[in-house]
């Protein structure tokens, strides 16, 4: 009998331990899973990530040479050498191959999402009237909204 | 369970982050920027940049700087004050409170913010790819109660539940990790686009209090750009006589020029400001060509910075504290990039401000740390060693051939297929190495031990994969596998990562120091392996095809092995590299000869490698050139 009695608060505590290691085998289970999985994601993040920058890789020194490529467009209005021109625009031509593409949205419709409107003049209403400084995509990405003036509406 | 995220939903631009890994991690919105304007179209629901640059067209419609109405009251005098400055329609709505009234109908202030969040919460959903419908939003410290609970309205109406309300410089300490801190006092400088805020916090037991605050709501980045256009439109007009403040286009031109060149004085001491074509004359076209010096600027806004710290004197005040009181400071704001404000609070306090974290990002990133501990993700981050130093073997020459980098985050494991030096060794030995040194004598000795029972064979040919493994506990164990007879050796080092830091330290130091003198040595090393391992190839070449090789191409390679093998140990490094790349140019010929003579003969799979067999065989079996020492 004696024995009995022993026996029994030994099998309740290893059952209690089962049960807290089932517990914290559940637990350490989760955490592994939730390690696993943000790796997981990180990586496809990062892969998604690698090939935005091999996309927008010249991104930056694209925004950059656009800054003021409307100097151009001003050194042109004020110069009548053909030279000039042709070589300003071998320059343009070897941007676009690259995946630079103007906006131009004089005589169209403004749209807040690639230009930016600096102003407004009597004109038809929300159309551009005049475009201050092109805007350019890269790859399609926005990197400078087109500067214009749009109509107010009373003509 | 979703990710909670952290928003700064700020006066003029909101930014937003939330916890990745155990770091916070900004999020970009959809434009792929990482702030976001605040401003809304509220017909068109247009919002952020787009909605910025249609602010002209539609002033009316467009509402900005909302956060100035929140929670106040219409009669408060500060909506008053906003009333007379913006173009849109402030009106009193519901319990009296402002709200805004476009195309008749009547938007609290609490909507309009809501659309800015709402745009928050699906550009972050984008970034993550999971719903996000937690927030922590910060707020600045002054607001009061109705304040808090109108940002917390917009949170719901944006479909946000957010968590808590935090505030801005309290958000800003957190990404400092200052809460860690006990019983100190903490001023926060946030000098930003259109205000200035300084708040005096105290952090007792994770718990930060609010002492006082003060500021200045119309002093920001702004306000030093006018300075510099200011200045440029005077130094045109003293150069030229032409006025340009008149013109629109001339005035944007200066006025973006002047932004940059702010921003690029703050790492350079002088910039060249260059405007072509700004306007013109009877004289034809005129030109902005100027410099503007560091000093310059420094002069120009001299007066703004000084304004700053006249509101920093009453906050201390007010909180009853002195400036040596202040343990820690923290800087906030793009303005706080500039070094002369980085050293006029430097001087003021007589401290050195926390610098490091961006600070137009600081306070999203606080708020995504604030974030995290509500979702318990800070607590329960595994935080995971990396190896302080470099673990490898060493090889041929006394080299040491690293298996595992240093800053590798463990667990992992790495392992590598070395061979034996000489022809018929048995055994091998592996001698496990720590540090940063490129020679195996100059790092620290792990341990060291034998593989034996190599079955005989020519030098380069067994294959002994060594791997080294490092457990979550730093325990490193090293085997070694000889792939042909299967036999295995290894061994558990208990110290792997054992080093005091300052040993670390003066590992790491010492490598930056004996870098170039290392380089040169293990230089040598290689070359002269490589003239070993060539003389080695020659000698077998000769044994194999010697008679049916030319009498004096045989003589020559005879001469030439001589040479080498009599000079290896005296030569200079480039004396040595010339004269093996002579041998192996002959030996290249010889094969080439060979080949040609009998195509036939030969027709294993080696025969179709040609001229390049030699080379093949190298790195056949994936074995690495380097070796393991020979066993003595």
């Amino acid at each position: 009998m004696q024995k009995k009695i022993k026996k029994q608060p030994d099998l309740k505590s290893f059952a209690e331990k089962i049960l807290k290691l089932e517990e914290q085998n559940k637990e350490l289970e989760d955490n592994w899973k939730r390690a696993l999985a943000d790796y997981q994601n990180y990586k496809r993040r990062t892969e998604q990530e690698r090939l935005e920058i091999i996309k927008y890789s010249n991104e930056n020194l694209m925004a950059e040479i656009v800054s003021i490529l409307g100097n151009f467009d001003l050194l042109l209005k004020h110069s009548e050498d053909a030279g000039l021109k042709i070589t300003v625009n071998n320059f343009l031509e070897v941007l676009k191959r690259n995946g630079l593409e103007e906006i131009d949205l004089t005589g169209k419709t403004f749209d807040a999402h690639i230009s930016e409107a600096v102003e407004t003049e009597d004109g038809e209403k929300d159309i551009v009237l005049k475009t201050l400084e092109k805007g350019y995509t890269y790859n399609g990405k926005l990197i400078k909204p087109a500067r214009v003036i749009v109509g107010n509406g009373s003509i | 369970m979703g990710k909670v995220i952290g928003i700064d939903l700020g006066t003029t631009n909101s930014a937003m982050a939330v916890m990745e890994g155990g770091e916070a991690k900004v999020i970009p919105n959809a434009e792929g920027a990482n702030t976001t304007p605040s401003y809304v179209n509220v017909i068109d629901n247009v919002v952020g940049a787009p909605a910025k640059r249609q602010a002209v067209v539609n002033p009316k419609n467009t509402i900005y700087s909302v956060k100035r109405l929140m929670g106040r009251k219409y009669s408060d005098s500060e909506v008053t004050k906003i009333k007379k400055n913006v173009p849109y329609e402030v009106v009193e709505g519901k319990s009296g409170l402002a709200a805004v009234s476009v195309e008749g109908t009547t938007y609290t202030a609490q909507e309009i913010s809501a659309k800015i969040l709402a745009k928050l919460k699906a550009d972050a959903e984008a970034f993550l790819g999971e719903e996000v419908t937690e927030a922590v939003i910060t707020v600045p410290a002054y607001f009061n109660d109705s304040q808090r609970q109108a940002t917390k309205d917009a949170g719901k109406i944006a479909g946000l539940d957010v968590k808590r309300i935090i505030n801005e410089p309290t958000a800003a300490s957190l990404a400092y990790g200052l809460d860690k801190k006990t019983n100190e006092k903490i001023a926060v400088y946030d000098l930003g686009g259109g205000t200035f805020d300084i708040s005096i916090l105290e952090i007792g037991d994770g718990v930060f209090e609010v002492k006082s605050t003060n500021g200045d709501t119309h002093l920001g980045g702004e306000d030093f750009d006018i300075r510099i256009i200011e200045w440029l439109a005077e130094e045109f007009k003293k150069e030229n006589g032409i006025d340009l403040t008149a013109d629109k286009q001339a005035m944007q031109r200066l006025k973006d020029a002047a932004e940059r060149a702010k921003i690029e004085l703050s790492s350079t001491q002088e910039t060249e400001i260059n405007i072509p074509f700004i306007t013109a004359d009877k004289n034809g076209p005129k030109h902005v060509n100027t410099k503007l010096t560091r000093s310059k600027l420094e002069q120009l806004v001299a007066d703004l910075i000084e304004n700053t710290i006249e509101p920093v004197k009453k906050a201390l005040e007010d909180a009853k504290l002195k400036t040596t009181d202040i343990d820690e400071i923290v800087l906030v704001g793009g303005m706080t990039r500039m070094p002369k404000v980085q050293e006029s609070v430097k001087a003021f306090f007589g401290k050195d401000p926390h610098k490091g974290v961006n600070p137009d990002e600081v306070v999203a990133i606080g708020a995504a740390i604030q974030a995290g501990v509500l979702s318990g993700d800070v607590k329960d981050v595994l935080l995971l060693d990396v190896t302080p130093l470099t673990f490898g073997i060493e090889t041929l020459g006394g080299v040491m051939t690293s298996l595992i980098e240093r800053n590798t985050t463990i667990p992992t494991s790495a392992s590598q297929v070395f061979s034996t030096a000489a022809d018929n060794q048995t055994s091998v030995e592996v001698h496990i190495l720590q540090g940063e040194r490129e020679m195996a004598a100059d790092n620290k000795s792990l341990g060291r031990f034998v593989l034996e029972g190599i079955p005989t064979a020519p030098r380069g040919v067994p294959q002994v994969e060594v791997k080294f493994d490092i457990d979550a506990n730093g325990i490193l164990n090293v085997s070694a596998k000889d792939k042909a007879s299967g036999k295995e050796q290894k061994i558990t080092i208990q110290s792997g990562t054992g080093l005091s830091s300052e040993e670390i330290d003066r590992m790491v130091k010492e490598a930056e120091i004996h870098k170039d003198e290392d380089k040169k040595k293990k230089e040598t090393i290689d070359a002269k392996n490589t003239a070993d391992n060539l003389v080695y190839t020659a000698e077998k070449t000769l044994k194999d095809f010697g008679e049916k090789m030319d009498k004096a191409k045989k003589e020559d390679i005879e001469a030439k092995i001589k040479e080498i093998k009599e000079n290896a140990t005296n030569w200079s490094l480039e004396e040595l590299k010339s004269k093996t790349e002579e041998l192996s140019k002959v030996l290249q010929e010889v094969g080439a000869e060979m080949y040609k003579n009998q195509p036939q003969q030969e027709s294993s799979a080696e025969d179709k490698k040609g001229d390049d067999k030699k080379d093949d065989k190298k790195t056949e079996g994936e074995t690495v050139e380097g070796e393991v020492v020979e066993e003595k």
